[in-house]
């Protein structure tokens, strides 16, 4: 193998070169990442309003239903952020795969956690997940009729106007044991993978060195258990009867 | 002591390698390499092949003695290599496991011993600095403060042994790249080149076949320089930093 410098390629391919170079690819995860944090961060807080009741949250998801074209702009924007997330993965997954074909017969781990190192089986998790997420709560294909009611269409009428009823539909889905347990875990695997990833990022970015390195280090695991605790407190709250009743 | 030893023997690159078994009466204030002398005195006398090890300096200053103790590389002795570790670390009747450094970008060339030559290439790549070779400049002419030089110092400590890569559950070179980028880069002389040093050195590690850093800093826990992995954070901030920059 012989090291071929950017000095000699033409213009394109120094470009190219460098834009797929590993450290170019680990900047590429870690912006993504944090873009993904940030939607998450919003994402749980939107939700979170489930425990102030039918009419805040169902106030809460008829303005985000009415943002109409920025609905698309933001959701295109996350289909390239996790696009471009997962491509680097999947780049940069092969690339050290590959560093080392031949397996140790046994290689003492003294610094990183499991978290670190299941980054991408987390990751697969995730990506499962969100399918189902979509596929469960803004398609509507999971389907969850109780009783012949489908939930997914139901209406809250009240005395300004007739809406879809997304509390009752929250309520009704996690009710149902399976689809709490598949929420509960995805967000232990989500968790798991901003404990890591969190803090990694800002190593990745250069900034978490010296002092700094320690409040980074505390960053990724909170921000994990923070979102984990949010996200997992929902359908908790709701299989137990806590709120929304029985 | 009675040292039960189970070695990675491979005959040649291309040939398939396995684990054999071995005893050795050790002493305790044998150094490692001394207790492998041992062996292949034994071997020898048996008309048996000798394993083949790297070393040179046994010191703990050229990097040479590259092999991984029982999932360790260099042993268990942190900021120590292998040459300077010592029998008094184990105990009698102790079953050792040693194998060599496993990273495509290091074939193996015989049992323990692994080419090392990427390394030299990255080197070679961006890793220095270019000077009209006149007579050395007198001492202290340049200021430098006593951070960076204390820095710089620190990072200047990587002897280029490979241990990082053996290390990293993706055999990464990043803390080897960066302790060279860092060091340079720290220091006025070096930091003329140091937008093309740095794409250079990062071009030439990718090209070798080296995997990427996940910041899981198994590096640093087994560099025998024990350099931080705040390395990797400052390589990442230079290449940032160099961007496209013309050469
Ligand atoms: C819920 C959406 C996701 C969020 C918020 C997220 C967030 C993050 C963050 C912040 C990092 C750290 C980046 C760094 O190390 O600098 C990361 C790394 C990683 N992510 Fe994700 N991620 C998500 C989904 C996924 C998916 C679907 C995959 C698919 C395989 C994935 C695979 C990975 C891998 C393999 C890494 C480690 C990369 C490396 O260190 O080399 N992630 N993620
Ligand atoms: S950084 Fe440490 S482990 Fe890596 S080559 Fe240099 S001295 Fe060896
Ligand atoms: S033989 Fe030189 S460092 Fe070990």
């Amino acid at each position: 193998m012989s090291s071929a410098t950017p000095t000699s390629a033409p213009p394109f391919d120094r470009l190219v070169k460098a834009l797929t170079s590993t450290i170019s690819l680990k900047i590429v995860m870690a912006l993504t990442g944090l873009a993904g944090v940030g939607f998450i961060l919003f994402h749980m807080a939107g939700n979170l309003q489930v425990f102030l009741g039918r009419d805040a949250y169902n106030d809460y998801a008829e303005f985000m239903q009415g943002l109409g074209a920025l609905k698309w702009v933001a959701r295109g924007g996350l289909l390239t952020v996790l696009g471009l997330h997962v491509g680097a993965a999947v780049v940069l997954i092969q690339r050290n795969q590959r560093a080392r074909p031949e397996r140790y017969a046994g290689l003492e781990q003294k610094r990183t956690s499991l978290a670190a190192m299941y980054m991408a089986e987390l990751g697969m998790v995730l990506l499962a997940f969100i399918v189902y997420h979509i596929a469960h709560f803004t398609m509507g294909v999971v389907s969850i009729e109780f009783g012949g009611v489908d939930y997914y269409a139901l209406q809250q009428v009240t005395e300004e106007s007739t809406r879809r009823d997304l509390y009752a539909h929250f309520i009704v889905s996690f009710q149902q044991p399976g689809i709490a347990i598949t929420y509960i875990v995805a967000n232990i695997a989500l968790a798991a993978h901003l404990a890591h990833g969190v803090t990694s990022t800002f190593k990745t970015a250069g900034i978490a060195v010296g002092r700094w390195k320690l409040p980074f280090e505390v960053a990724g695991p909170a921000i994990g258990v923070i979102v984990g605790l949010g996200n997992i407190s929902m359908p908790l709250a709701i299989w137990a009867g806590f709120i929304g009743g029985h | 002591m009675d040292i039960k030893l189970k070695i990675w023997r491979q005959s040649g690159p291309k040939q398939a390698g396995f684990y054999e078994d071995h005893r050795v009466v050790a002493d305790p204030h044998m150094s490692f390499l001394e207790m492998l002398d041992v062996l292949n005195e034994q071997l020898l006398e048996a008309g048996k092949d000798a394993v083949a090890f790297d070393h040179d300096c046994r010191e703990g200053i050229c990097g040479a003695c590259s092999m991984v103790i029982n999932g360790n590389p260099h042993g268990p002795r942190a900021g120590t290599t292998a040459c300077q570790l010592h029998m008094r670390e184990y105990h009698d009747g102790d079953e050792i496991v040693i194998e060599p450094w496993r990273a495509a970008a290091f074939p193996i060339i015989k049992d323990l011993v692994v080419d090392r030559s990427a390394f030299d290439r990255i080197q070679h790549a961006g890793g220095y600095v270019s000077v009209g070779t006149g007579s050395a400049p007198d001492a202290n002419t340049i200021p430098i403060g006593k951070r960076e030089s204390d820095e710089a110092f620190d990072y200047a400590a990587c002897i280029g042994c490979g241990a990082c890569v053996a290390a990293c559950p993706n055999a990464s070179a990043m803390l080897f790249v960066s302790s060279k980028v860092a060091h340079l880069s720290l220091l006025p002389q070096g930091k003329v080149e140091r937008k093309v040093r740095v794409r250079k050195m990062v071009a030439a590690m990718d090209a070798e076949g080296f995997g990427g850093c996940t910041n899981h800093g198994e590096c640093s826990a087994a560099c025998p320089k024990s350099i931080s992995v705040d390395a990797i954070a400052l390589l990442n901030r230079e290449y940032m930093f160099a961007g496209l920059a013309r050469d």
